[in-house]
């Protein structure tokens, strides 16, 4: 079990990682905040319980056990600050603060309710689900990918208006590939082996997110 | 009802029932309009060993549980068992997706065949099926067929002689689901199926109705999902397992897949724009040449020696008229409305059609249509009654009335006809253009408002892009020629009445009566004289008449030595926007009721005179 300055740090590290940036002992401190003093026990904390691999004094990169751990950790966050904005109606960055705070002592069990309460579908046909949400991209309207991808279904809007897709397989966790995408953003997707055109107005009511 | 033994064939769209069922029927075929909706039946007798089967083709649908006409209607059909035996006709290359309406089926408790076409394709594409596990696991026979090519056909029947059982396939629902299932049974007394039924779709003020609405809210409250989606998923991911287990997946070749060509914006519009414009060629020169035989023909062995008889006045004029209805009514049904359903059939028949609808959404939308609009744009070049036919393709009712008054206004090649013989020879090319580019704006503008104020919802367009194949020749002319039946049936009883009348009307000097009313306002209103207004009204028969009238009352072939080029240009422009003629009324009476009709004649009638008054206005 990791001190909440340990999962910041691991969580820092990915985000750096994911940026394409090398983590470096500095750029580790100047995202926290934090003198490097401080935050440099808690970084051989990680090393010994084998999270971090350091190669050199100052470059610290995550071991695959720490990208995991780091993983669920900013998942949290996401879902987090996405609730928070989302339904709650904060401002990105305070939510993104409480985000902090909130995610160490969350239980797994409360983040996935969250999340799936989050997925359901919007009764009342309104909003546009994520689009305050910049950090949690996984799940996103069907015409925001591109051509030729696998995709999963995560949920689609409305349900009692589109029984015909629900009917030609288009169902939460069914897998499906873009054939085709207009740049009207009409698209032909392929259901279970049959190929479905969808006007963009259908198109964008179905939320999917990328085979992992 | 009769005591023999009736059979309905039901399944998803295109896959091969009704190649099946001309298979298996003869000649005799009847197409039926199920009563209160627009949806074809086709009824047929399959004669074996002297014993009558009834057989019905029930309309393609994925399942029992939509809003629209054929699933209400199929639905409407099971429930009350009005067919003794089931076929159920599953497409081998798309197993998983076809079963998900047959485990539908199956919970009505009706004996069932299942019909497992296409083998021949699915093998091509590596997939093995086992025949004997998906009957077991089904519990009704199951029979490999290859309708394109009529293998195992016979099959069929045997096995529906042969008292098949009911399926005893049942999907294991979700706890909550089952249990709301059970105890709406037990309160009420209903079937499984009916349970299910109320709590997928609680409708009506019933007991039933409010008692499935009030579990179905708790179950949606518990699974933050209703319980039709629920129910999806479960029959869904018990025909993926259940797919899964009875076929083998080989590895195939890669195929070339035309679509990379057909569905691109590049090259697929230009290929869409060239295919619209071959049929409109198409169309236009061989339906101008069959027109014209078969008026000649018409002309010449008809009229000519009717004349001759020199029968006393009266009969001379029901008799000329009721000739020139057959004239006018063959003169458009062969050439224009059949040549039309081939390439139609072909089209559809080969699947590009929805290929095009995709493509055309886009330009739709301007229009408050979607993309399968484009097929009746399309159609109305050539002809407005075959374009009006197809309008039933679209999906909403609101979508089928701006379709209708819109193909009413596109000009068909009727109208084309006055616009090249008046507009082009005695004015000019430039001025022939300018009257299509006057039509096109009222359409586009009459399109944009329709789409504002006409009453009803937009949907979406979700739509199966139909496997492309080779069409069979015998089913596109067979499925032209039913169509082509059923406008005959349509228009010429319609046809006939008003010629006669028409005639009478000559006959007794109504129709001079009405010239000399009518000359002044016409006149003062378009500058048109009065022997003009009669050739538009004959125009209403047919719109060539107009041109052909306003020969014969001018008494010269040579028109522009009686009019002035405004005169005719105005009578062309008027011509082509007035009224539609007959046979469309008939349609339209038809396809979107009598209101409507009349809405669409007055509206066009209106914007006839007001423009053709307004250039009379702008151009002296």
């Amino acid at each position: 079990m990791q001190t909440s300055l340990e999962e910041d740090i691991l969580e820092d590290i990915l985000a750096i990682q994911k940026d394409g940036d090398t983590p470096t002992l500095e750029k580790i401190a100047s995202r926290l905040s934090l003198p490097v003093e401080t935050i440099l026990p808690a970084l051989e904390r990680c090393r010994d319980s084998g999270l971090i691999s350091s190669n050199s004094p100052s470059l610290w990169t995550l071991t695959k056990e720490g990208r995991k751990t780091a993983e669920v950790i900013a998942r949290r966050h996401a879902v987090l600050a996405c609730f928070l904005t989302e339904k709650l109606g904060l401002e990105a960055e305070a939510a993104s603060r409480e985000a902090c705070l909130l995610e160490h002592d969350i239980s797994e069990e409360t983040i996935d309710a969250l999340d799936s309460f989050m997925q359901s579908p919007d009764r009342q046909c309104r909003g546009h689900g994520r689009r305050h949400c910049a950090h949690y991209s996984e799940s996103a309207p069907l015409i925001n990918f591109s051509e030729g991808e696998t995709l999963i279904v995560t949920f689609v809007r409305c349900p009692g208006r589109h029984r015909r897709l629900i009917d030609l397989g288009v169902i939460e966790g069914e897998p499906i590939i873009i054939r085709r995408k207009l740049h009207n953003e009409a698209v032909v997707i392929s259901v279970k082996g049959c190929d479905i055109a969808l006007s963009p107005e259908i198109a964008s009511e179905i939320n999917a997110r990328r085979r992992i | 009802m009769t005591g023999r033994l009736s059979c309905a064939l039901i399944g998803n769209p295109s896959v091969g029932k009704s190649l099946i069922f001309n298979h298996l029927t003869g000649l005799g075929v009847e197409v039926s309009n199920y009563p209160g909706t627009t949806v074809d039946l086709m009824r047929g007798n399959v004669c074996f060993q002297r014993e009558i089967i009834e057989l019905v083709d029930l309309p393609g649908i994925y399942s029992l549980e939509g809003e629209s006409e054929e699933e209400t209607l199929v639905r409407g059909i099971l429930n009350r068992k009005e067919v003794d035996i089931l076929i159920a006709v599953l497409d081998a290359t798309h197993l998983e997706r076809n079963l998900y309406l047959l485990l539908q089926v199956a919970e009505y408790k009706i004996p069932m065949v299942v019909v497992l076409n296409m083998v021949d394709e699915a093998e091509k594409f590596g997939i093995e099926i086992n025949y004997d596990l998906l009957s077991e696991r089904i519990g009704s026979p199951v029979i490999p067929t290859v309708a394109s090519e009529g293998k195992n056909m016979e099959a069929i029947i045997d096995a529906a002689r042969a008292n098949p059982a009911i399926p005893s396939i049942s999907v294991p629902y979700d706890h909550h689901v089952e249990a709301a299932a059970r105890s709406l049974s037990k309160i009420y007394g209903i079937e499984r199926s009916s349970s299910l039924q109320a709590l997928v779709r609680p409708e009506g003020s019933d007991d039933l109705a409010d008692s499935a609405q009030g579990l179905g809210s708790e179950i949606e409250k518990r699974h933050n999902m209703t319980p039709h989606q629920i129910i999806a998923t479960n029959r869904h991911n018990f025909s993926r397992a259940l797919a899964e287990e009875v076929t083998e997946l080989h590895s195939r070749p890669p195929r070339f897949d035309l679509d990379t060509i057909l569905t691109r914006s590049f090259p697929g519009i230009p290929i869409l724009i060239a295919i619209i414009i071959g049929i409109l060629l198409l169309v236009f020169t061989a339906g101008a040449f069959f027109e014209e035989l078969i008026v000649t023909l018409i002309d010449t062995y008809a009229i000519e020696p009717f004349l001759a008889l020199d029968l006393p006045g009266l009969a001379s004029a029901v008799g000329l008229s009721l000739i020139i209805a057959i004239q006018a009514g063959m003169g458009i049904a062969f050439p224009y409305v059949f040549i039309f359903y081939l390439v139609i059939s072909i089209i559809e028949d080969s699947g590009y059609l929805t290929r095009a609808a995709f493509l055309a959404d886009r330009s739709m939308h301007r229009f408050g249509m979607h993309g399968q609009g484009i097929i009746p744009m399309v159609l109305g070049f050539g002809c407005s009654v075959p374009a009006l036919m197809s309008v039933r393709l679209l999906a909403t009712r609101r979508e089928r009335i701006i379709a209708s008054i819109l193909v009413t206004m596109i000009p068909c090649s009727a109208r084309t006809v006055v616009i090249s013989g008046i507009v082009a020879s005695f004015i000019g090319l430039a001025a022939a253009f300018s009257v299509y580019a006057i039509v096109f704006l009222l359409v586009f503008a009459t399109g944009i408002v329709l789409s504002k104020v006409t009453p009803g919802q937009q949907f979406g367009m979700i739509l199966e892009m139909s496997a492309l194949r080779v069409p069979r020749p015998d089913m596109v002319v067979k499925k032209a020629w039913m169509r082509l039946s059923e406008f005959l049936f349509i228009a010429m009883p319609l046809l006939l009445i008003s010629s006669v009348f028409l005639g009478i009307f000559e006959y007794i000097g109504l129709v001079s009566a009405f010239q000399d009313i009518i000359t002044p306002y016409s006149e003062s209103v378009l500058g048109l004289p009065g022997f003009a207004a009669t050739a538009l009204l004959f125009g209403i028969l047919r719109k060539e008449m107009a041109f052909e009238t306003l020969a014969v009352l001018a008494g010269t072939a040579d028109l522009g030595s009686v009019l002035s080029n405004l005169q005719l240009y105005i009578f062309a422009v008027v011509c082509v926007l007035f009224i539609p003629c007959i046979s469309t009324i008939a349609v339209l009476i038809r396809e979107i009721g009598k209101k409507w009709a009349i809405l669409v004649s007055l509206y066009t009638v209106a914007l006839g005179i007001i423009v053709g008054a307004l250039l009379k206005i702008g151009m002296t």
